[in-house]
């Protein structure tokens, strides 16, 4: 069984692969490297045993796209990641967000309908939520204006999707909306890349504690909780990459109750940053460098997932705390020799 | 230990492809009388040798199902493993006439080559690595072997030589199924059989064709001077060597199954007009009559014979029938069983049948 992952090659795209893998599934990748390296795909050949196809495609290029369907005809599923993830970018370049996360849907959707492939998931994201009103946050919360044009792009493709969905027979999806995911693969081949200036806290603290930044920005300690800093439900990308397959075999074999269905995925419980430094002192013995800075725009105060619905309907749970999470994505900064 | 004794209480989920057939009829039968702790799924298309009717005695047989459905769809099969969790298949479905594999080739690359690696990547992703007690059996032919001159027999070592798009197609899912076992490990057997005949075969075939037209008087199209030799299998045997190597035979074997019963096509045709005649009360020399020469069929193999020692030494298989038994018995089943031969002949295969002979 034939699986497209787009942005097979990025942070989660890559372990969704290792996973896919070892549940039997043929994979094929695609991804423009724009935020990712082809090292990444002989990284999952080493895991897994089993090297993926690969081709080196924007998605946005319609020609391109189009003869890349014709080639593979027989892909029966498309787990679709790829897209520009920086928040902060979003509002500096919103149109660069708008035309990759937008046009990149509409072509794969486009191909899809034509080669009659009808499963599909789609990688959402809780900032639809922006700051629910009540937490921890279900699927029904209702969605807010988005903070940031990368927010945006994702509640636009999720009304892309249900528009398609609506106007054809046979095509059908799980839309996931992650919350926070962190962490690295056990054989610490793969994990998080950030290209430059690290936009998320995981990545900035494992750069700081091995000496590449100088040391950490706490953005806010004002905030409306117990220690004032931001509140986040972080998830091990291993657990969150299980999820797709829970969703990809749903689809297949038909288990759907809805045309498209939405899942949170997070742990459902809620660590602010100091949480989380402290936690990485604990398992990496090293005391960080860090100084509380005044707060990002776009950041919302605390968000944290009630996931019990993927776990009644998907049969599937994060297994990993907090800890172990720090503790891979420590073992995979020291082990990235870039 | 007497065959089957030890696997009557063992619990199977057998998928047999292709069980509406001619072949496959008969084996579900079989297997669905003689296990009844089996689960047996029968999957079949129904195009148009396949036919239920073929199944009637055993339809209600609480360890039987039947599924109407194409091995070439991939989420279906996905789904049939999802829901039955075989631990066994046994494959059948094919596109076997070669006079048809001469017309529309691309039919029998789908159904015989795309459909059987759908089935075998399919168990290879349900199995996984709990291959003890699995088994992926795929039913062939001996046209993989070619053609033989006067003398000699096909082996199992026999080197593949495949001439119609049938054979080729066949040789080609032969092929694959063992590379799945060389390269994935996947518990294969595979057996080569030689022509087969007797109750429910598709009257396209020889032997149907003309115990059909001798009844009904018409024309008996014989290819070319009709020296083309076969070696002929009453498929009831067939069916129990196949019960056999599914359960004794070794993992990753190849079996071959015949019954030493070389016939010409034209002396068969002859012995079936004669006993014809005296089951019609003709006279003799009547039917003969009918025999009509037409342009042979394109790259008509001379001749086939299998060597079947393997299954008979290792297996300790033999064909129940004489030859004349097995033929009296499938002369008597066709007359007493005219509604079945009118149905199947009505429709599309008279379609078919005009193009293949009346235009020659």
């Amino acid at each position: 069984m034939k699986v497209l992952v787009t942005g097979g090659a990025g942070f989660i795209g890559s372990h969704t692969v290792v996973e896919l893998q070892n549940n039997g599934f043929d994979v094929i990748i695609v991804d423009n490297l724009s935020n990712s390296s082809e090292d990444v795909i002989d990284k999952i050949s080493q895991i897994s045993g089993i090297k993926p196809l690969f081709e080196k495609i924007d998605l946005c290029d319609e020609e391109k796209t189009k003869e890349f369907f014709n080639k593979h005809f027989d892909i029966k599923a498309v787990i679709h990641f790829a897209a520009f993830k920086a928040v902060g970018e979003s509002v500096e370049n919103p149109l660069k967000y708008y035309k990759n996360n937008i046009l990149s849907l509409v072509n794969i959707l486009q191909n899809m309908n034509n080669h009659q492939i009808n499963n599909f998931v789609f990688s959402s994201s809780c900032t639809v939520y922006g700051q629910p009103d009540k937490l921890p946050v279900n699927e029904k919360e209702s969605i807010k204006t988005p903070l940031s044009p990368y927010g945006n792009t994702k509640q636009i493709c999720e009304e892309v999707l249900i528009d398609t969905i609506n106007s054809q027979n046979n095509l059908k999806a799980i839309s996931l909306r992650y919350f926070n995911p962190i962490g690295a693969h056990k054989s610490s081949l793969i994990g998080e890349l950030p290209l430059g200036i690290p936009n998320n806290l995981i990545p900035y603290i494992t750069q700081t504690a091995i000496g590449k930044r100088k040391s950490l920005n706490v953005f806010g300690n004002d905030y409306n909780t117990s220690d004032g800093t931001c509140i986040r439900d972080y998830i091990h990308v291993v657990d969150l990459a299980e999820a797709h397959i829970a969703a990809l075999k749903r689809l297949l074999e038909d288990k759907i109750e809805e045309k498209l269905e939405v899942y949170n995925l997070g742990t459902g419980i809620g660590y602010s940053v100091m949480d989380v430094i402290n936690s990485f002192k604990k398992v990496s013995g090293v005391d960080l460098n860090y100084q509380f800075a005044p707060r990002r725009s776009g950041d919302v105060e605390k968000v944290w997932a009630d996931a019990s619905l993927a776990e009644k309907k998907l049969n599937w749970k994060a297994k990993k705390n907090l800890d172990e999470m720090l503790l891979s994505a420590w073992k995979w900064e020291k082990n990235i020799k870039i | 230990m007497e065959m089957g004794k030890k696997h009557k209480n063992m619990k199977k989920t057998v998928l047999i492809t292709g069980g509406a057939g001619f072949i496959g009829s008969h084996l579900v039968r079989l297997f669905v009388n003689k296990y009844p702790k089996y689960k047996i799924i029968n999957l079949d298309s129904l195009t148009y040798a396949g036919n239920l009717a073929n199944l009637t005695d055993v339809e209600k047989s609480k360890n039987y199902t039947f599924i109407k459905g194409d091995i070439t769809n991939e989420e279906f099969i996905y789904n049939l493993f999802v829901k039955y969790n075989f631990d066994s298949v046994i494959h059948l479905a094919a596109e076997s006439h070669v006079d048809r594999s001469i017309t529309n080739p691309m039919d029998f690359i789908k159904t015989n080559i795309v459909g059987t690696v759908n089935l075998l990547n399919t168990s290879k992703f349900f199995w996984k690595d709990k291959l003890e007690d699995k088994r992926f059996y795929h039913i062939s032919t001996d046209e993989v072997y070619g053609s033989l001159g006067k003398k000699g027999f096909f082996t199992e070592r026999t080197a593949y030589d495949p001439r119609s798009p049938y054979s080729a197609s066949k040789a080609s899912s032969d092929h694959l199924v063992r590379a799945y076992h060389h390269t994935f490990g996947l518990p294969i057997v595979i057996s080569n059989c030689s022509n087969n005949y007797g109750p429910n075969q598709f009257p396209e075939k020889l032997i149907p064709l003309m115990i059909n037209n001798i009844l009904n008087s018409k024309p008996l199209p014989v290819y070319g001077k009709g020296e083309n030799v076969r070696d002929w299998l009453y498929v009831v045997d067939h069916a129990r060597a196949i019960d056999k190597i599914f359960h004794k035979g070794k993992n990753g074997n190849t079996y071959n199954i015949g019954g030493n019963n070389e016939w010409k096509n034209i002396d068969l045709v002859k012995t079936l007009c004669g006993i014809m005649d005296k089951k019609l009360n003709r006279k003799p020399g009547t039917s003969e009559k009918l025999i009509t020469y037409v342009t042979d069929r394109a790259g008509h193999d001379l001749r086939y014979a299998i060597d079947s020692s393997k299954l008979q030494n290792e297996l300790k298989w033999e064909p129940s029938l004489k030859f004349d038994e097995g033929f009296d018995l499938t002369v008597d089943w066709y007359l007493n069983n005219k509604v079945w031969l009118e149905n199947v002949t009505s429709g599309e295969y008279q379609k078919y049948y005009a193009k293949q002979y009346i235009k020659r």
